[in-house]
């Protein structure tokens, strides 16, 4: 549909019109707040719109001859989400990747056809930030996507699929602005981790780096639950001749996440399971699909009540990696 | 404050191989944070520091060690302390096996507090005292920067120790105490606060797996047979989660705030295992952590226990 | 109209001592309201709070408790330390609001078969007065 940039008021008319069918992630919320009208939906992250904590699957009952099973069907109203490039690209590059890659889940897919992304674009990295490091970055975009970028009187966008009455056409001079705005934000944002990391990573499996390093985590599941990326769930039945399948939120730190009915778990200790998240994060995922299974929002550093930080974890493995490549 | 004395100390004990590790805390990764560490070895005690961001209980540390020959030197709060001596108490520990270090704490300063207080916040800007600090020429009393736990604390100085660094200290006298505050309201209004506080919990254990005393093999959160809630965060299973977690703590919880502080939601989750050792308190004369010699008060009984509510 | 709603009401009954008291009434035939759904424990202290807790997350409007009177326990202790765990559970449920009357305690021996009946008829009354369980119960349906 074109780009350029739009007057507030007419942003402001555009917006309106729709607020009832708009999310708003949690940290575009404080960037952007002004925005957005007060009555738009704020939720965590895409995650929560996409992959709710808790979701039923089916419904059961016995008749008294025989199980009568209803799949349960919904259906959604097409609707707006807006998130920073960090959480979009947790969306379009990692959990599309495994919930519409052949076998389709279909509430995902029924969730995600009716939900629209409008990328607003970052304008101040937090401390705690790495996208850059893991093959993002603050002006990440997706054609498939609208990309925002709010300045003082007028919002650059670019996007297709929509009408919009641009004030001043994307030229030449907006393009430029824009790309200088893009350089100055991205200075002193780490470089992108090495394209053998993956694999060589993966040789480093039984490293005894992995004991000092998992020494700290606690093992909850603050890390996982706030990860925009993760995307593991349970399966469980609730009721016994009348009840429903639910599919809610697991992580791979809870004790009996690998637990095998013979009871031997292949990951008893917390060492296992650390070594198991990062290695999904940045060898195995990235081996199949070919980027990383970490957007580098910095969520879990900020939160993790032990301050064990992901990024002190991969310079680790990176130096130990260089230093035997030499 | 006395951070070089904890290092000598610590060094001592590793190079005499009276100890084999010792458990304390170092600087983090970002600003005014600090995180448990590891020694082993006798250099690595520079990296041991002791600040108002010393916020994880470390008494959580000895548990991965209970079955292990390993002796171990722990630096501990006066809460802490109080953990390890329930610990000791429930045989998870030989005495001779911990070497408890102890630290008179003046209390753990929330971050958030100081940034709503003070605005944008850069560590170089202040200077640590033990009861007040210095940003930007100003001097502030810590007073109304402490995590809600510690403003509450009666125990600043461990009761049970090896080593003390540091000076003993009287509790504090003028702070506000955020359980009463919960208290004086009305029944509905604290209903209403706690349904709009637990709400939002996500159920990642991060207040379980935080606390030194909670070291089920299998926690009944996550027990199948029989499965109490479902593994989703609906306010019921959390209302279920947090009350059968504060009764498993009865006796037992020794009032730190390392579950609050470890909540990513910013929860007040602290506020139902205090309450039970508030009853605890008011009602059976105990409280737990203080003394090797102690009784569990749920596992002991007295012929005039309050009996009133049973018909 | 909400008259004709019944309470369904989780009755904790020790072996020993309320469950048998609880037979007597039935066999000298003394009328006591049918809201009680009794499940047989060997003892009151073998009651886990987290019973009490699931009774309401299932639906129970009120949960009764009923064991031997202090000194009579045929596991000598078992009912104080019972005593003691239930009021630390009771107090706790009322300060968060959950209301006074919706968990109930009781000694009953083997021979109070009148006691047992006059005990179920003030629960079932109590509760009636407080209306259906709301708050602690489990919600059904999720987020979608």
């Amino acid at each position: 549909m074109g780009e350029g940039l739009i007057a507030k008021d007419k942003w402001w008319e555009w917006i309106e019109d729709k607020k009832d069918r708009i999310f708003l992630t949690e940290r575009a919320k404080k960037r952007y707040g002004e925005w957005f009208p007060p009555e738009v939906k704020m939720v965590k992250n895409g995650k929560e719109v996409l992959l709710p904590p808790g979701e039923e699957m089916y419904r059961y009952l016995w008749t008294g001859e025989e199980w009568k099973v209803e799949e349960r069907e919904f259906s959604y109203e097409p609707s707006f989400l807006f998130l920073l490039p960090c959480e979009a690209r947790a969306i379009i590059e990692v959990t599309d990747k495994v919930f519409l890659h052949p076998p389709v889940d279909k509430n995902y897919w029924l969730r995600r056809k009716s939900l629209s992304l409008g990328i607003l674009a970052c304008l101040q990295p937090e401390p705690t930030c790495f996208c850059s490091l893991v093959g993002g970055g603050p002006f990440w975009r997706d054609e498939e996507a609208l990309f925002l970028v709010p300045r003082k009187e007028d919002i650059y966008i670019e996007g297709r699929g929509e009408p919009f009455s641009f004030s001043e056409e994307g030229g030449e001079k907006i393009k430029q602005e824009i790309q200088t705005l893009q350089k100055e934000v991205e200075k002193g944002l780490p470089s992108p981790l090495p394209s053998y990391f993956p694999q060589e990573l993966y040789h480093h499996f039984e490293d005894e780096e992995w004991n000092a390093l998992s020494w700290r985590c606690i093992n909850c599941g603050a890390c996982t639950f706030l990860c925009p990326t993760c995307y593991c769930f349970d399966l469980s039945i609730e009721g016994r001749l009348k009840g429903f399948q639910l599919r809610s939120w697991d992580s791979c730190m809870f004790p009996k996440f690998t637990l095998h009915a013979s009871f031997h778990n292949p990951r008893p200790t917390g060492k296992e399971r650390v070594r198991q998240r990062v290695m999904h994060k940045f060898s195995y995922f990235p081996e199949r699909e070919g980027n990383f299974a970490c957007v580098g929002c910095g969520v879990c550093v900020e939160k993790c009540p032990v301050n064990w930080d992901i990024r002190e974890a991969l310079e680790r493995m990176v130096e130990k990696i260089d230093r035997l490549r030499t | 404050m006395f951070e070089r004395e904890i290092r000598r100390r610590a060094k001592e004990l590793l190079e005499a191989k009276a100890v084999d590790l010792v458990i304390g805390y170092t600087s983090g990764s970002l600003p005014f944070q600090a995180r448990p560490i590891l020694v082993s070895s006798p250099e690595d005690t520079e990296q041991l520091v002791w600040n108002h961001f010393c916020s994880p209980n470390l008494a959580r540390y000895l548990l991965p060690y209970r079955e292990s020959s390993k002796k171990i030197a722990l630096l501990a709060k006066g809460c802490d302390t109080r953990a390890v001596v329930i610990l000791l108490r429930e045989e998870q520990f030989p005495r001779e096996r911990i070497h408890i270090i102890g630290l008179p704490c003046s209390g753990i300063i929330s971050k958030r507090k100081l940034e709503e207080k003070l605005g944008e916040i850069k560590e170089e800007d202040f200077s640590w005292e033990e009861n007040s600090f210095l940003c930007q020429g100003k001097k502030w009393e810590i007073d109304s920067f402490l995590e809600d736990t510690c403003a509450r604390c009666r125990y600043p100085n461990p009761p049970l120790w090896d080593d003390l660094i540091g000076e003993k200290r009287e509790p504090r006298e003028s702070s506000v105490d955020y359980l009463e505050k919960i208290s004086s309201q009305a029944e509905e209004e604290r209903w209403q606060f706690f349904t709009q506080e637990l709400s939002r919990c996500i159920r990642c254990y991060a207040c379980r797996n935080a606390c030194p005393l909670c070291y089920c093999k299998e926690c009944f959160a996550e027990s199948d047979v029989p499965r109490w809630i479902s593994g989703v965060p609906t306010l019921s299973d959390n209302l279920f989660f947090h009350l059968g977690r504060s009764m498993h703590l009865a006796g037992r919880c020794v009032e730190c705030g390392a579950c609050e502080r470890a909540c990513p939601e910013e929860i007040k989750i602290g506020l139902l295992p205090l309450k039970v050792e508030e009853i605890i308190k008011n009602n059976f004369s105990f409280e737990a952590g203080l003394s090797l010699e102690e009784e569990a008060p749920l596992l002991t009984y007295k012929e005039n226990d309050p009996g009133e509510f049973i018909k | 109209m909400k008259n004709d709603w019944e309470p369904k009401i989780v009755a904790f009954l020790c072996h020993w001592c309320s469950y048998a008291g609880a037979d007597l009434a039935g066999i000298s035939r003394i009328q006591y309201p049918p809201n009680i759904r009794v499940i047989r424990v060997p003892c009151s202290g073998a009651v886990n709070p987290l019973y009490i807790l699931k009774a309401l997350r299932e639906g129970a409007d009120g949960v009764l408790v009923s064991g031997c009177h202090p000194g009579d326990c045929h596991y000598l202790s078992g009912n104080y330390f019972a005593r003691r765990k239930f009021f630390v559970l009771h107090e706790l449920l009322q300060w968060l609001g959950i209301e006074k009357d919706r968990v109930q305690f009781s000694w009953v021996s083997a021979s109070e078969g009148q006691k047992f009946s006059q005990v179920v008829e003030e629960t079932v009354e109590k509760v009636k007065k407080l209306g259906p369980a709301q708050k602690l119960v489990k919600e059904f349906t999720f987020y979608v």
